[in-house]
């Protein structure tokens, strides 16, 4: 498979994907203050990994930026290839592009493929509550509530998924998996001998399959 | 095992405080635009004519007469902390302000209708906020109009320029084509704006002031652009099984009406919150109803300030109502 089209069937969005018209058009900015569009730019085929943030939040961010780089430390070959993690501001009034860039900055997190973003209140509350919401108002009122869950999202395959961000790193690893393009019959051999290979090493040494 | 239990405690701890720090940013705009009026004796107040232009002309006003000029003086407002703390005036007519050429005023406090500052040489005065028109808000919800025994509900905020008022509405109504969630016209809302007359029906009227109207026609604009483009909160049914219509809509009633407080506690308002302890309507009633008996129980909370059939008939003159 040629560079081309390798490029084509990973951002190829699934004939199923409800596109712009769920995830929303809006244009934000990243912490480069470089203009995107939400689904065009940053959803459309891609496998992505989705939060809730602000920058001056000294509650549950901080912990889950830290979830995050670990996470991205385990999936550092695929980042910015085919998977992405998007932190987006729930204060987009107060986070200007460079105070997420500082914020990013200062956790060693301004990486390749992961977007911190800002941009209008108005487009922000909608993505969040078509990205988070729980069809109860009490919980989707409050944007605490969602702030330590990831929405996973492959829209090549229309997965829609979450993890909780204080999970173990294996479930949250588990979960981005679930996401992962369709395997070919090769593919999900080696899957499935890796996986063999995983669960006779934890049987030699602890006597019992681990994980989840 | 205890090590989950902590980290999970952990958790909610800090989501918990994320919570609370969320819940204590309610906060007042500062907006000096517009006229404050200094009360001096029964019989006479100087009045402060804020301009967008950072210009502020002084008036002495006398029970019977016209107000007269005493001063101009280039103001700005001066932030600590992100926070509005004091206002520097400069006089840039023949005569001083304050008594001098410049002067600077402290903020004590302020909130959508008075100021207390801190005039040096001069002492803390209290300023309240002059407006030459009028505003109100309605809370109008009905059952049993649908064929599913749910009804219209939706708040109006009507603004009284003169005699002329201009009512914007958005809310659950009943349309050409059944139950309809939206901008609500003016033929509909017109037979809202009265009295209830039945257990069915609730309708609680209050005047408000000029921020707390800008504030909730704010929230009703927002959802009407919501509307036209197709990003209403809510789009689909819910696991829970409510309609998508009476969770926008339980948003737009909540929404507007919290504005009113955003400020300082002038409603008597009640806790929406889904908490259960405090929240009885929306643990024991269908999201098809929550405005309606959120409505009525904010009725009864401030039944002493609701506006009369009368009253507020010879106030809001329909027959003069000014087109959207």
């Amino acid at each position: 498979m040629d560079r081309r089209s390798m490029l084509s069937r990973v951002f190829k969005p699934s004939p199923y994907s409800q596109g712009a018209a769920k995830f929303t058009n809006a244009v934000l900015r990243t912490q480069d203050n470089k203009e995107v569009r939400f689904y065009d730019d940053l959803i459309k085929g891609k496998q992505c990994v989705v939060n809730l943030m602000y920058a001056e939040c000294h509650g549950a961010c901080p912990l889950v930026t830290t979830v995050l780089k670990r996470t991205y430390r385990d999936l550092k070959d695929r980042m910015g290839k085919d998977v992405f993690f998007y932190s987006i501001s729930v204060k987009p009034q107060d986070d200007t592009p460079e105070a997420l860039k500082h914020y990013a900055e200062m956790r060693n997190v301004d990486l390749p493929g992961w977007y911190f973003l800002t941009g209008d209140t108005y487009d922000i509350e909608t993505i969040r509550y078509r990205l988070f919401n729980m069809g109860h108002i009490g919980v989707d009122i409050d944007f605490a509530m969602h702030s330590g869950t990831f929405r996973i999202i492959n829209d090549a395959t229309n997965y829609w998924g979450h993890a909780q961000a204080f999970a173990s790193q294996e479930n949250i690893l588990q979960r981005i998996a679930w996401a992962d393009p369709y395997k070919t019959p090769a593919e999900w051999d080696v899957y499935a001998r890796n996986l063999q290979a995983k669960i006779d090493k934890d049987v030699k040494k602890y006597g019992y399959r681990r994980g989840f | 095992m205890k090590l989950t239990a902590i980290i999970s405690l952990l958790g909610i701890v800090l989501l918990g405080s994320t919570a609370a720090v969320l819940a204590q940013e309610k906060s007042c705009s500062f907006d000096l635009v517009g006229t404050w009026k200094a009360q001096l004796s029964p019989n006479e107040a100087i009045l402060y004519r804020f301009d967008s232009k950072n210009t502020v002309t002084v008036l002495s006003a006398q029970e019977n007469g016209e107000p007269q000029q005493i001063a101009t003086a280039k103001y700005e407002v001066v932030n600590e902390l992100g926070k509005p703390d004091s206002v520097v005036f400069t006089a840039s007519g023949k005569n001083r302000i304050f008594g001098a050429v410049r002067k600077t005023m402290k903020l004590v406090s302020y909130d959508d209708t008075s100021i207390t500052c801190a005039i040096p040489d001069s002492g803390t005065v209290r300023w309240t906020r002059v407006d030459p028109d009028r505003y109100f808000i309605v809370l109008a919800a009905r059952k049993g109009e649908f064929y599913d025994k749910t009804g219209s509900a939706f708040p109006m905020v009507i603004k009284l320029a003169g005699a002329v008022p201009t009512i914007d509405a958005f809310g659950v109504y009943g349309g050409k084509d059944g139950r309809t969630f939206g901008t609500v016209p003016a033929d509909v809302y017109k037979n809202y704006l009265r009295e209830a007359r039945n257990e069915s029906e609730t309708t609680l009227r209050l005047e408000i002031n000029s921020r707390q109207y800008e504030r909730a026609l704010k929230v009703i604009k927002e959802w009407e652009r919501r509307d036209r483009e197709g990003a209403l909160l809510y789009k689909t049914a819910t696991e829970t099984l409510d309609d998508a219509t009476w969770l926008n809509n339980i948003l737009v009633a909540k929404k507007v009406t919290e504005t009113l407080n955003q400020c300082s506690a002038d409603v008597n308002m009640y806790p929406l919150n889904y908490v259960h302890q405090d929240d009885w309507i929306s643990n024991t009633v269908n999201s098809a109803f929550v405005p309606f008996y959120y409505f009525q129980e904010l009725r009864k909370r401030n039944e002493a300030r609701h506006i009369p059939d009368q009253k507020f008939q010879e106030l809001v003159h329909l027959p003069n109502l000014a087109s959207r």
